[in-house]
């Protein structure tokens, strides 16, 4: 892990929905190469800020940000960014698998196919690399032309991840990438998202408090104190800081599940 | 879920004190027994022994299952694994009040002729100094008193010197039989014993200051 290098800086970040401010004031720095965890209670904005990276939150109306998320030295809220190359550049795995009701192939080509042309050796190559990186071509190289949703919901998350790979991002956002499978599964993500970090930035939501402790080398606590307010940062530190000791007396009673 | 967690932790809490008395109880009637020589006392020590040891087991078990069925984090997990430890310096102690004991039966009938008055009066002072560290270590447990744990240590330096004069002063004696020598021994080994129940009772207290802290330099800094 590079401990020097940032690669997202989080600058006086607000969200609103409409006139409701539903984040306010984070500010943070996100290092390259390692796993961010965002913990944090349910409906405290986590995954609205994890959006805010690859501004899909835009495609919901009457939403706001303010601040600056800068990635690279880049203030990605700036009118001149084209947004379809960044969402190349910072690729999302969701809450449930979501694979196209086409072939294993055909998910993990449509991505590339969408950026420019290749040959069909090359395609195939990129097919090969991506599920290989996913840890999940092995499984799957005898079969490339069934249906995505024949595979099991732990194979399809990591078809899912495939498919993010294959364009070749830098950063990944996944929201509760393991909460919809089985403890296998879950622990195939997890291996997979360890070795994932040697090359990419992830930032992961979960609910999983263990999940967050194991995976993440950084934690961020979000928390709406109280009903109305924005949620604001509570803590962010190394994550073994947070799940043994943490400074704020809020993130330890949510850790410890003294809440409320 | 959580509040069946918390009653769990409480009541571990609950045996760590009742075992911590139990100890406490062992070191005082040892002590007493190898200061008087009584053997009828020191039998009780090495009885009581018994209930140390399963208490040990017991929290040790329960520790673990609530490890596993609720993964504890923060001051919960820094809690749990500071009694797996406690329980077992605690154990330890009780060992020590064992051997002690032993070997008070083992002297007791022989004449108490190496026993002079002054060798008892740096007995006496020892365990003056031992009993009050192991009752700091047990409070600062039961009432989570971190400026107490953190006052431990402090008598460390006085019991080694004593055990050392101890030992100075009855190898001091001219020329040994073999008997004189059983017996010096035997006690030069019981005022150890009684000093590793003094270290043992630091260690509690650093557990003690570790858990309330979360600083893990409490263990860096006093070996």
């Amino acid at each position: 892990m590079n401990d020097d290098k940032i690669k997202i800086k989080v600058r006086n970040y607000g969200f609103y929905y409409g006139t409701v401010k539903v984040l306010s004031d984070v500010n943070m720095d996100i290092q390259e190469n390692a796993i961010t965890s965002i913990i944090g209670p349910s409906g405290c904005g986590k995954t609205t800020f994890l959006r805010t990276f690859n501004r899909m939150n835009e495609l919901l109306p009457n939403t706001r940000v303010e601040g600056e998320i800068i990635i690279d030295g880049i203030d990605i809220y700036k009118d001149n960014i084209d947004v379809v190359d960044l969402r190349k550049r910072i690729g999302m795995v969701f809450q449930r698998p979501n694979p196209f009701p086409k072939t294993i192939y055909e998910n993990i080509i449509y991505g590339p196919r969408l950026h420019r042309k290749y040959t069909k050796k090359q395609l195939g190559s990129i097919v090969e690399s991506s599920l290989k990186r996913a840890a999940l071509w092995d499984e799957v190289k005898h079969k490339l032309n069934t249906n995505a949703l024949d595979l099991s919901g732990g194979q399809q998350q990591r078809l899912c991840i495939a498919r993010v790979l294959a364009v070749n991002p830098e950063i990944i956002l996944m929201d509760e990438p393991a909460s919809a499978l089985d403890p296998i599964s879950t622990q195939k993500i997890e291996d997979l998202m360890d070795e994932l970090k040697e090359n990419y930035t992830i930032i992961i939501v979960t609910h999983n408090m263990q999940q967050a402790a194991r995976v993440s080398q950084k934690a961020a606590f979000l928390l709406t104190e109280s009903t109305g307010e924005p949620a604001t940062l509570i803590e962010y530190d190394d994550t073994n800081k947070i799940f043994t000791n943490p400074r704020d007396k809020r993130t330890e009673d949510y850790i410890t599940g003294r809440f409320g | 879920m959580r509040e069946t967690f918390h009653h769990k932790l409480e009541e571990i809490n609950e045996d760590v004190i009742l075992m911590g008395s139990l100890v406490q109880e062992a070191v005082y009637n040892s002590i007493e027994a190898f200061i008087e020589m009584n053997a009828d006392i020191a039998q009780k020590v090495i009885d009581g022994d018994e209930k140390i040891n399963e208490s040990d087991i017991s929290i040790e078990e329960k520790c673990i299952v609530l490890q596993a069925e609720h993964q504890p984090v923060a001051k919960d997990l820094r809690y749990l694994h500071s009694i797996s430890i406690i329980i077992k310096h605690l154990e330890r102690i009780g060992d020590l009040t064992v051997n002690i004991s032993k070997i008070v039966k083992r002297l007791a009938r022989e004449k108490k002729k190496y026993l002079d008055k002054e060798i008892i009066d740096l007995l006496i002072e020892m365990g003056n100094l031992v009993k009050p560290e192991l009752n700091r270590a047990l409070e600062s447990f039961k009432n989570k008193d971190l400026k107490l744990a953190s006052k431990l240590g402090k008598s460390d330096d006085m019991v080694d010197e004593i055990q050392k004069m101890i030992f100075r002063k009855l190898f001091a004696f001219h020329k040994f039989s073999e008997e004189d020598i059983k017996f010096v021994t035997n006690i030069v080994l019981a005022s150890r014993y009684l000093e590793r129940i003094g270290d043992q009772s630091v260690n509690i207290g650093q557990r003690v200051l570790y858990f309330l802290s979360g600083d893990y330099k409490v263990f860096h800094d006093n070996v």
